[in-house]
């Protein structure tokens, strides 16, 4: 699939991707274990659920911000599970958007000062 | 749960993503269904995700395969979002519509939404605090008394129960219960309040528990320890202790004992049946009063039984048990008790074992409801059809710019199941205003919540809206996408489709015949209301008031001149008071009956009613009901205690132990053989015992004061207007006659029988009501058609007028539509009522399903209606401009 390389051009991300990126970037994890970050993180604040989840996962997958980590062990026997991992791109989205956002908030901020900041 | 949603719902994911995604899916939500409880909201969000992914991944995947940018990705907008703006868009434009479609689908829906509340607690639901409701039964006792009908009861001595509990194999346990009114407090204070008598295991057996203290335990109902406590209704508490936590421990005088509250019961918990109870308190405390001998007697019943089933016992094998218990059991004299058949039954059925009236009525209201739903569904479905032509230059120009059909459809649906869920808004509305009126007014005796609209009610009605609006549009959102491109657009406004008005037409006749059903019905239940309400009863009981006096027995002096006496003096002064008299035994609500013999007769004559019947009655009895001395006299003042003993027989009875025979003179020995023989002084014409569909039954009345072996005074004043004006006046002077009293219960005989002509007033209102409204949204809907296929054929009716057509021509031919239009709806209704004659016959009161009088007068109402809905768009046509009509081509 040909992608444009930019990270720009994934921006503005919804939340729920910043989210799932955000719960990747300290380490590879399955599904159910970015569900429980996100939850846990946000002190059960944000509840991912399911279906959405496998969405956005499929999505991120296709766009090669994130890819199968396969040299994550699986803990339990039973269930076979993959884990994900951020790519290079991924990574980069991800701070692209962090850093969008906390401009955002230091424009607010200036504006909350009464200055006249740019805001992009 | 979760886990079952997502296992279902992927198999409508795209292969490629279920192959990816599914096991892993299927993995997670098990997960997260071991750690998170599964509510019915989470649950709802579960679904709800499931199916917005769906839609999703779908989205994204045809928006890869052609190569674009999915929407979703970045905006917030998705295509749903975007109809839904659109259509409300649209809906917007076009108010008036939006407005009419509104209005008709929340009458459909709002109708139904009451009806789910009311058929929700009544037969879904069960009474509150029930776990597992399904697994609790009532017993009953099937008897089979020597030349009379088969007897159901539900009442039980404390015999009965004894023997069913300790024998018990099917059951994990089995309890006893009664409800009876009773008198809370003292003089002026005094109120009447609703006891609940039960044994201890009745609240752990339906799964209950007290809210604050507890309820009573075994110790406090034994016989030999039984204990004066109380458990307060939840409603009892916080009315009238203002729901403080300290009335534990306090006192309440009930009847004439003092009861110690120990906890008071969980909000809404009315035992195994519906009606509210103010007071619990162990059963046993009215042992006593049966009778010394109430623990082992067979001959007095006032247990209700309750049991719950194990889990893996049937109906069947409860009912077999509980019959060999009793043959088993029974000691008594009567034959046909001992071979008595018991059984078990649902706690929705009624005191026989069988559905209830109440259920019965119910799941006709419901068919009527739904019928209601289903015209106003027609009614829109007809309206969208109009609107879809009238738009389908707008929509072939989207599809011209590349709208696919199935976006159109999409699109279209929205606004339907839009219009739905406005309606289904304003349907929770008039159900919130609705539905307490219908439940005060038509099951008043029922304990309900406080408010009438609740979550379950809430979601049926959404499920309900949903469900009529993808009904009502799919039809006209189908056939508007299927617009032919190029004749739409090259027709212009003009349109020619015979087709359409077909459907259209055929849609009206459905309203017709539907509406034609439901006036029927309402013909039907009037005719029977006012067959039940000029039935001769023998009495007149809207004219008689009856007194029921509480009063302590302590008070009573045996030597004083009788307080009945007395009374009966004092209220004859009373302004207003025409008649004033005293009786044991009152129609609708006299079950005495006591050993007779007739001097001559070795056996007596028996008709299927059973009896004869016996009351004691006093001076000016007959004139004070209303019920008139055919022969012979009434008792006068020199009948009473201790004088000849004289009797009064009715008409029937006379006809069934003398026939051709002059009773009057003759003798009778009423109740056993001590008593001297009374002779018959007059005959009374004859009166009904307890209901007002039965076998007529025999009857005769002893002077007050001669009565052996029955019991329980009452006094009646007459007042031909309004009685129960006297109500005040007659309570003061009852206090000034005896200042003892605890309380005063009265009502009019007319009350005591109207819980039996509920079901036809049920039917007759509900049906007239709906009908009413069904008529005026099949007129509305006979007018639409017709203006519009005016409007249609304005071209033709232009040309027939230019060749020669006369006004007249052109009326006649718009009325032969209308008036064809109701005709066919009438021969279909007809034929659906006809059909559906026999399920209603039971319900109904001398009335035959067929009855050709109601038929007639409905196809009259409804040509006339259709007459007058056809008028409008006859003047019209009259009116349409020939040179217009035909320059528009």
């Amino acid at each position: 699939m040909v992608k444009a390389a930019s990270p720009h051009s994934f921006l503005p991300l919804k939340t729920d991707t910043l989210l799932i990126l955000l719960a990747l970037a300290s380490g590879s994890m399955h599904g159910y274990g970015i569900i429980r970050d996100v939850e846990e993180r946000s002190e059960g604040e944000v509840q991912l659920q399911t279906g959405a989840l496998y969405r956005t996962l499929r999505r991120l997958l296709n766009d090669a911000l994130i890819e199968e980590d396969l040299a994550a062990v699986d803990d339990s026997p039973d269930e076979r599970r993959r884990y994900y991992q951020l790519t290079r791109l991924g990574r980069e989205v991800m701070d692209a958007e962090v850093l969008r956002m906390s401009r955002l908030v230091r424009a607010s901020k200036l504006i909350h000062a009464g200055k006249r900041p740019k805001l992009v | 749960m979760r886990e079952r949603i997502y296992r279902v719902l992927l198999w409508f994911f795209p292969g490629e993503f279920r192959t990816r995604f599914g096991p892993e899916m299927i993995a997670t939500a098990r997960a997260l269904d071991r750690r998170h409880q599964s509510g019915f909201a989470s649950l709802g969000r579960v679904f709800f995700d499931a199916v917005m992914t769906l839609y999703r991944v779908r989205q994204d995947i045809r928006a890869e395969s052609q190569n674009i940018e999915s929407p979703g990705w970045r905006t917030s907008m998705n295509g749903i979002v975007q109809d839904i703006w659109f259509a409300m868009r649209s809906l917007r434009r076009d108010s008036l519509f939006t407005v009419f479609v509104v209005a008709t689908l929340t009458l459909g829906i709002g109708v139904n939404a009451v009806m789910f509340g009311i058929v929700d607690r009544l037969l879904l639901r069960g009474p509150d605090h029930v776990k597992d409701a399904d697994r609790v039964v009532r017993f009953y006792l099937s008897t089979m008394p020597p030349g009379m009908r088969a007897f159901t009861t539900s009442g039980f001595g404390n015999v009965s129960f004894d023997v069913l509990r300790r024998d018990r194999r099917h059951f994990e346990d089995i309890a006893a219960y009664t409800v009876n009114d009773a008198v809370m407090g003292k003089g002026n204070d005094a109120r009447e309040v609703r006891a609940g008598y039960a044994s201890a295991n009745l609240f752990p057996l339906l799964g209950a528990s007290a809210s604050i203290g507890r309820f009573f335990n075994e110790s406090e109902n034994l016989p030999a320890t039984v204990t004066n406590v109380t458990v307060l209704g939840y409603h009892a508490w916080r009315t009238w202790y203002g729901g403080r936590p300290d009335v534990l421990g306090t006192t309440v005088t009930l009847g004439d004992q003092p009861f110690s509250i120990i906890g008071v019961a969980p909000r809404g918990f009315t035992g195994p049946q519906l009606g509210r109870v103010d007071f619990w308190v162990p059963i046993n405390v009215i042992g006593e009063r049966m009778g010394p001998d109430w623990q082992t007697t067979w001959n007095s019943q006032w247990h209700q039984i309750i049991g719950r089933l194990k889990p893996d016992a049937t109906i069947e094998a409860a009912s077999g048990e509980a019959t060999e218990a009793h043959r088993r059991a029974y000691t008594g004299d009567e034959k046909y008790v001992a071979t008595g058949r018991m059984f078990v039954a649902r706690l929705s059925a009624n005191d026989a074992g069988v559905e209830a009236t109440d259920v019965t009525v119910v799941r006709w209201l419901t068919g009527v409801a739904i019928v209601v739903l289903l015209i106003a569904c027609a009614n829109v479905t007809n309206l969208l059809l109009a609107r879809g032509l009238k738009r389908s230059r707008e929509i072939a120009v989207r599809a011209a710019l590349g709208a696919h059909r199935s976006r159109l459809v999409r699109l279209l649906l929205a606004e339907s199941v839009i219009l739905a869920l406005a309606a289904a808004t304003f349907g929770s509305v008039v159900a919130y205003g609705l539905g307490g009126v219908a439940r005060q007014f038509l099951f008043s005796a029922v304990e309900w919540d406080a408010v009438p609209v609740d979550t379950r009610m809430l979601a049926a009605s959404g499920a309900i809206a949903l469900v009529t609006g993808l009904f009502v549009g799919l039809l006209p959102a189908w056939r508007a996408s299927r617009t032919n491109l190029t004749d739409a657009l090259k027709r212009g406004q003009r349109e020619g489709g015979g087709q359409r008005s077909r459907v259209r037409t055929a849609l009206t006749i459905v309203q017709a015949a539907l509406s034609v059903i439901l006036l029927v019905g309402a013909g039907l239940f009037v005719r029977s209301l006012w067959n039940v309400q000029s039935l001769h009863l023998g009495i007149e009981p809207d004219r008689v008031l009856v007194a029921h006096v509480h009063r302590p027995r302590l008070n009573r002096n045996p030597n004083a001149r009788s307080f009945e006496a007395l009374a009966v003096e004092r209220l004859k002064q009373v302004p207003g008071a025409e008649q004033v008299s005293v009786a044991v035994g009152l129609p609708f609500g006299n079950r005495f009956t006591v050993q007779l013999r007739v001097p001559g007769m070795e056996t007596l004559p028996r008709l299927k009613s059973g009896g004869p019947g016996v009351s004691a009655v006093g001076e000016g009895y007959f004139a004070t009901v209303g019920t008139r001395i055919l022969r012979g006299r009434a008792f006068d003042s020199g009948d009473r205690a201790g004088s000849e003993p004289v009797a009064i027989v009715s008409d029937l009875m006379a006809m069934t132990f003398w026939p051709g025979d002059d009773p009057i003179g003759k003798c009778i020995i009423s109740g056993g053989d001590p008593a001297p023989c009374a002779r018959i002084v007059g005959i009374a014409e004859n009166t009904h015992r307890s209901r007002l569909r039965e076998d007529p039954a025999m009857h005769y009345y002893v002077p007050f004061g001669q009565q052996v072996g029955f019991g329980g005074t009452e006094i009646l004043v007459r007042r031909s207007e309004n009685p129960l004006m006297l109500g005040p006046s007659v309570r003061d002077a009852l206090l000034e006659v005896d200042p003892g009293i605890t309380y005063v219960d009265l009502e009019t005989i007319q009350e005591r029988i109207d819980p039996q002509t509920k079901p036809w007033r049920l039917g007759a209102v509900a049906f007239s009501a709906s009908g009413v409204l069904a008529l005026l949204v099949a007129a509305v809907g006979i007018y639409s058609v017709m203006s519009y296929l005016v409007a249609d054929r304005a071209h033709e009716i232009g040309v027939r007028v230019a060749l020669g057509a006369t006004g007249r021509d052109i009326v006649r031919l718009v009325f032969r539509g209308t008036i064809g239009m109701a005709s066919v709806g009438i021969l279909a209704g007809t034929l659906g009522a006809i059909g559906a004659g026999p399920f209603v016959e039971p319900l109904l009161f001398n009335v035959s399903g067929r009855d050709p009088w109601v038929y007639g007068i409905v196809a009259a109402v409804l040509l006339v209606v259709a007459f007058i809905a056809g008028l409008v768009p006859s003047i019209r046509a009259n009116r349409i401009n020939t040179l217009e009509a035909l320059r528009s081509e």
